[in-house]
């Protein structure tokens, strides 16, 4: 049956009531469905209301299917991101916080681990054997160095993709990874497909099967078939089982946005811009990964720059120590320099200070002397120089004075004795002891008289010749120093007479010293001769006057010893001096031997007493 | 740009290697010849302003022991078949090349007839009657002659405007 809706519609006549039974009674209730379909079509908002419920599934089914959705969305995203930022660019920067944090802490972490591993590498390259040979290729292929490392350490590099037409084995499109060597590719496009249609025929292989892979030395060429084109990578190294799935997912892409043109392709490449992206995709690589393993040459160079460092430090240390050390040796060394200049100092010091007193000693030895008076001193160079006054019967400086040593204040320098230089100008010395020698010289008394001055008086005792009386008389008042004469003790006597007591005075007056504890007497002495030859004279005026002569020997001895050893020592002094005067001719009859004189006399002596009988 | 492949043809030696060698860009030795049956080189061609590239597929010359490979002359845009000017065995392998160009699925190519060796008078063979055997076919005859440098830019310029002529056609 066939509804006439024109005449329907256009008949007036026909009440609507009657359409609508008639719709009704043909198409019942789906009618009403489809005109809320129609009206949901043509109403936006309803229409957008049902897509809404269903748009995400939609979304998810589709992206499970195929990228598209991603190549489709790509674009919009990206304006939508661009528009985002030019209007408010903190509001992403905020969402993106979170992760640029961790993400910039990973990167720094990471560029940190690089940069030693480089330095690592480094090290290893400048010094191991390999890098050395590489660094060898590089020259001899004049390739650059990085060049040749990359080439080495690459596992494997796509270098080349190719998108061929099947049918005409013309180029498509090309991508290149940089540093690949790259020749025409129009070329080896075609020629690889000739090479594709070589094996094939050559080897009959079944309908469908097609070369997937050449290979030729480190070089590997995967080729995948699809339906109007070719996908062709050049891998150097060895290429990873999944650089084929690549191949392929690409492949599939490619038909699928370009399918038409590729049926189509008449040589016009143009329209394959559009899949360079990719191509470039395919070109992966990966380097040799490298075991990860401490970089002990790195380690160990910063080890050896420790080393070295403490090395130095240790020396640094010790010369410093040296140094120190040296420095209070030297500063010991100061001290004790100074302190011996300062002992030397003392010591000449003290040298002088002895020297002084030696000096004042030998000053006062000259100025006890009598008839000498110093009246100044100084010291030059070699000694002494001393001036003052000197009588001319006094004894001379020179004669008693021993010279002091002259210390130089050096130790191990011996001293030398004093130069003393006498400058001595003539006096009449007053003293008494001089008075008495100016008496003697004067008057030249015979050995009877005795000369005494006490108290300004000059005394005159014993016996003389009346010649000798009057000498006196005439010259005591010319005697220096002599004021006043005291003469009563003296008894002038007759000539022989004056000459016994003369003689007897000479005996009297002699002594004779002995060595400590010894008794010998030397024969040759000239002393007992001239003492024996007295004696003798004596006896011979003594006889003319009828007299006789006794001399009497007394020996004498130190304190020292005992008194029995001293006595033996006296007696036998007493008898060794009689044995000698007997031998020399002195009658034995004057001679004896006698005790001690008393007072015993402190002196290791014999004297002799006269008595005239 | 454009790119057309086109595959040289004819008998061995009639110098279809000759022909081309000082007219293109090459890359591969002669010997892929001897070994996979094809060499392929690169000329540019220039046709009323319009860049050309020209992939020519050199196949090697049909003989009694080579028989030229049909995937080789899958989706040739264009061929020229040279013929050696001297040598009538290469006539007859010319019109045998040319009928089995006819013949494939992709239907019908421009196709150039390249009398070579044009430099040889004295030993030429192609007299009229085979001549006007060429001239039905409707191809473009050229003589050409490597040693005088001579009709070969003509070859590929007037395949370069017959392919582009197609195209516009179609």
């Amino acid at each position: 049956m066939q509804v006439d809706s024109n005449a329907a519609t256009s008949d007036p006549e026909v009440p609507k009531q009657d359409m609508q039974l008639l719709r009704d009674l043909l198409l019942g209730k789906d009618y009403q469905s489809l005109l809320e379909l129609r009206r949901q079509l043509n109403t936006p908002e309803l229409h957008s209301e049902k897509v809404a419920a269903v748009v995400s599934e939609a979304i998810d089914l589709r992206a499970r299917r195929d990228e598209s959705l991603s190549d489709v969305l790509t674009p919009t995203i990206e304006n939508a991101l661009s528009r985002s930022i030019e209007k408010d660019p903190q509001r992403l920067a905020d969402a993106l916080y979170p992760v640029m944090g961790p993400a910039i802490r990973k990167s720094i972490h990471e560029v940190l681990a690089q940069t030693f591993e480089t330095f690592n590498q480094l090290l290893e390259q400048s010094l191991s054997p390999r890098f050395l040979g590489w660094r060898f290729d590089a020259w001899r292929t004049g390739r650059s160095y990085s060049e040749v490392v990359l080439l080495n350490t690459l596992e494997f590099q796509v270098e080349q993709v190719f998108l061929i037409h099947s049918k005409t084995g013309l180029l498509l499109r090309h991508a290149e990874a940089p540093h690949a060597i790259v020749k025409d590719p129009d070329m080896v496009s075609g020629m690889l497909t000739a090479i594709q249609d070589f094996i094939a025929d050559s080897f009959a292989v079944q309908d469908g099967s097609s070369l997937n892979k050449l290979r030729l030395g480190e070089l590997t060429v995967l080729i995948d078939q699809g339906p109007y084109a070719v996908l062709a990578a050049v891998v150097r190294g060895n290429p990873p089982g999944d650089l084929a799935e690549l191949l392929n997912e690409t492949q599939e892409k490619i038909h699928q946005q370009m399918g038409n043109t590729l049926l189509n392709y008449q040589g016009d490449s143009e329209p394959f811009v559009r899949v360079h992206p990719l191509l470039e995709a395919c070109l992966i690589s990966q380097r040799q990964q490298r075991e990860k393993r401490k970089p002990w040459l790195a380690y160990s160079v910063l080890a050896a720059l420790l080393g070295l460092s403490a090395v130095w430090g240790y020396h640094y240390y010790q010369s410093k120590q040296e140094a120190l050390r040296l420095a209070e040796q030297q500063q010991l060394m100061e001290q004790q320099r100074q302190a011996e200049q300062l002992r030397q100092q003392e010591l000449m010091k003290q040298a002088e200070q002895q020297q002084r007193q030696a000096w004042q000693k030998t000053i006062d030895q000259m100025t006890a002397e009598p008839g000498v008076v110093v009246t100044g001193s100084e010291r030059n160079e070699a000694g002494y120089r001393v001036w003052g006054l000197l009588d001319p019967l006094a004894r001379h400086p020179e004669t008693f004075v021993k010279p002091p040593l002259l210390q130089t204040g050096f130790e191990g320098e011996q001293a030398k004795p004093a130069r003393l230089n006498f400058e001595f100008q003539s006096y009449i010395s007053a003293e008494p002891e001089m008075v008495l020698r100016h008496a003697k010289q004067v008057l030249e008394p015979p050995g009877s008289v005795r000369l005494d001055m006490q108290q300004g008086v000059f005394k005159v005792s014993g016996s003389a010749e009346q010649s000798w009386r009057d000498k006196l008389d005439r010259y005591w008042m010319s005697i220096p120093g002599v004021n006043k004469l005291d003469d009563r003790q003296l008894q002038v006597v007759d000539p022989v007479q004056g000459k016994i007591n003369n003689l007897v005075a000479k005996i009297q007056n002699t002594r004779h010293l002995f060595e400590h504890a010894n008794a010998d007497i030397d024969e040759q002495s000239p002393d007992f001769k001239r003492l024996a030859e007295t004696i003798n004279e004596l006896v011979k005026l003594a006889a003319s006057t009828n007299k006789n002569v006794q001399v009497t020997i007394s020996g004498n001895s130190d304190e020292s010893g005992t008194s029995q050893a001293n006595e033996k020592l006296v007696s036998a002094r007493s008898e060794n001096a009689r044995n000698l005067l007997l031998k020399l001719g002195v009658p034995g009859a004057v001679l004896l031997v006698g005790e001690s004189m008393a007072p015993a006399l402190n002196e290791r002596s014999v004297r002799y007493t006269v008595k005239l009988y | 740009m454009i790119q057309k492949k086109i595959c040289m043809l004819g008998s061995f030696s009639v110098g279809k290697t000759s022909l081309v060698k000082r007219y293109v860009s090459s890359l591969f030795d002669e010997k892929y010849h001897t070994t996979i049956g094809v060499k392929i080189d690169k000329k540019q061609v220039s046709v009323e302003g319009q860049e050309l590239t020209l992939m020519l597929w050199d196949i090697a010359g049909e003989d009694a022991f080579f028989t030229i490979r049909p995937a080789h002359l899958r989706g040739m845009a264009g061929a020229v078949i040279v013929i050696d000017g001297t040598r009538e065995s290469s006539f007859d392998v010319a019109l045998s090349l040319y009928q089995m160009l006819t013949g494939l699925p992709d239907g019908q190519v421009p196709v150039c007839f390249a009398l070579n060796k044009a430099d040889l008078t004295d030993q030429w063979i192609i007299d009229d009657e085979k001549m006007q055997v060429l001239e039905k076919t409707g191809c473009e005859i050229v003589e050409t002659s490597a040693l005088e440098n001579r009709g070969v830019d003509e070859v590929f310029q007037s395949l370069a405007g017959q392919i582009l002529c197609m195209k516009q056609a179609v």
